[in-house]
């Protein structure tokens, strides 16, 4: 397989991984409660933080994000997460640095078209990327670490009723089938592609497959759905936890709540 | 012969796009009692299991579990009833074969501890138990069968339903199915198979229904339905070699005449 095509599939395969990785059953010995609000909390805090006048405080949440990634044995679904993630963020800020007012450091001419790359831009676009990147890895970081799962029953605390916490654990499931049917999809038309593929050639496959990818996606799901209610043998998908049970507390719970509140006031009072 | 576990009388069931799967078909099976669907391509025989799963309910005519009404017993049937279906990924929809299997467990809020030593016991009987951190799509084609029929044993449901178990699978899985099926059957567990592969059917079955365009075409012994050449014919089947065998011997001929 040529490298390009394979980007691709190497690049669903990815997401696949780390989905599979993020959805594997942990027990961290953290209450989901404690989980659930950790997570809003610590996300929040990093995407919420301007990074920029540049400190080593900036570079907290990445760092928090590979101790906690080393310590879920999940460093290697990280990485590749990470570097998805600075991928699009590169891709999404890069307008920043053409629409920022300030000096100029390069611009770009054609006919009476001028785009000039500012100083200014280029640090909103850096800021803007290093608080999406700190936010994003932070939370896969986190939600490796105490599993999502555990996230999902923390769910319970905000909807009692175990709607939403039922809806995201069918997602969880679903995603993972949606990217398999397309990598079938791909491998099935690339084998029956006869001409020499160009660089866009699967990524146009992609986009031409997408009605075919729902409708398959809608088949498999309808399959996996009565094959998960023949297993259902209370008749439904029952609560995945009980509001008593999200807040059974623990050492480790107050531990992390500490920690985080040290985290929070580094970020915020900016005290390094 | 137990008494009757699941049956149906006349049951229609038609497909929202219009397809008519299945046309007034009336079953039963008794405890103990190894069932095989027979029936070519779309026939009904998955709308069959599905319906007697109680996962698709019929257009007319109703489905019983020990005498009473699907309907009545509601997503209690599921606990009796379970279903292997012939797709393993279909069946197959957690991170690892693990949660996989204690899905149903954890549905009906067992204990974690004691869920973990089910699971490892049945993942010990089934030769499994070195597949358990695996994600389910990671597998072999056989090992996927092996796992979806542990999803299913692990609840312990006294009729087990299996959609073309023994499809694309190799000689040795074929064995330990029958041999899943024998030590089922020992302990009083029932057994419906749709199945296309008449050496399994002929091996396994103590009564077999053949079905053509959603209808029962026949029933009756294994043997007697898969000696008919007629009702191989309209059902697309062919002869079990076993049984070619024995007649090959009765007769001693090479060959039996009008037979390729």
């Amino acid at each position: 397989m040529r490298a390009h095509k394979g980007l691709l599939m190497r690049y669903l395969g990815s997401v696949e991984h780390v989905l599979e990785k993020l959805a594997r059953e942990r027990d961290p010995g953290i209450a989901p409660a404690t989980s659930i609000f950790l997570l809003i909390l610590l996300v929040s805090v990093a995407a919420f933080t301007s990074p920029f006048p540049l400190r080593p405080g900036s570079f907290l949440p990445l760092l928090m994000a590979i101790v906690l990634s080393l310590a879920s044995r999940e460093l290697g679904a990280f990485l590749r997460l990470a570097g998805i993630a600075s991928f699009f963020l590169a891709v999404v800020s890069l307008p920043l640095l053409f629409i920022t007012p300030g000096t100029a450091f390069w611009t770009l001419r054609s006919g009476p078209l001028e785009l000039s790359a500012t100083w200014d831009g280029a640090f909103q676009a850096l800021a803007f990327a290093l608080r999406c990147l700190n936010a994003v890895c932070l939370a896969v970081a986190w939600t490796s670490y105490v599993g999502f799962n555990n996230l999902i029953r923390g769910l319970h605390v905000i909807d009692p009723t175990g709607t939403i916490p039922s809806m995201v654990f069918l997602t969880t499931r679903y995603v993972p089938l949606s990217i398999r049917e397309a990598q079938k999809l791909i491998a099935a038309r690339e084998a029956r592609t006869l001409r020499e593929p160009r660089l866009n050639t699967t990524w146009l496959l992609l986009a031409s497959s997408c009605g075919d990818l729902f409708l398959r996606t809608f088949h498999r799901a309808w399959k996996v759905n009565l094959a998960m209610k023949s297993r259902c043998l209370s008749g439904s998908l029952t609560s995945l936890t009980s509001l008593k049970d999200c807040f059974r507390l623990g050492a480790r719970d107050v531990l992390w709540a500490l920690l985080a509140l040290a985290y929070v006031l580094v970020m915020t009072l900016r005290v390094i | 012969m137990g008494r009757e576990v699941l049956s149906c009388r006349g049951v229609w069931f038609r497909y929202p796009d219009g397809t008519e799967a299945l046309r007034g078909v009336s079953f039963s099976v008794h405890q103990g009692e190894v069932v095989v669907l027979l029936g070519p391509n779309g026939a009904g025989k998955t709308t069959l299991l599905l319906v007697l799963a109680g996962l698709l309910e019929p257009s007319k005519g109703r489905v019983f579990f020990r005498g009473r009404d699907v309907r009545e017993l509601g997503p209690e049937l599921r606990k009796y009833v379970g279903l292997v279906f012939q797709d393993p990924d279909d069946q197959l929809f957690c991170p690892t074969v693990f949660d996989d299997i204690a899905f149903a467990l954890r549905q009906i809020g067992l204990p974690e501890e004691e869920i973990r030593i089910r699971v490892l016991d049945l993942a010990r009987e089934l030769g499994i138990e070195h597949l358990l951190d695996k994600a389910p799509y990671r597998l072999s084609y056989g090992e996927k069968k092996k796992v979806a029929i542990a999803t299913v044993l692990i609840y312990g449901p006294e009729v087990l339903l299996m959609d073309e178990p023994t499809a694309s699978l190799s000689p040795r899985y074929v064995r330990f199915l029958e041999e899943l099926v024998a030590e089922g059957v020992d302990s009083g567990r029932t057994f419906v198979i749709a199945t296309q592969d008449v050496d399994f059917a002929y091996e396994v079955a103590d009564y077999a229904y053949v079905l053509v365009e959603g209808r029962v075409e026949a029933e009756g012994r294994p043997g007697e339905l898969l000696s008919d050449p007629e009702l191989l014919e309209k059902a697309e089947l062919r002869e079990p070699r076993k049984l070619s065998e024995i007649l090959l011997k009765r007769t001693g001929l090479a060959e039996l005449p009008g037979r390729p």
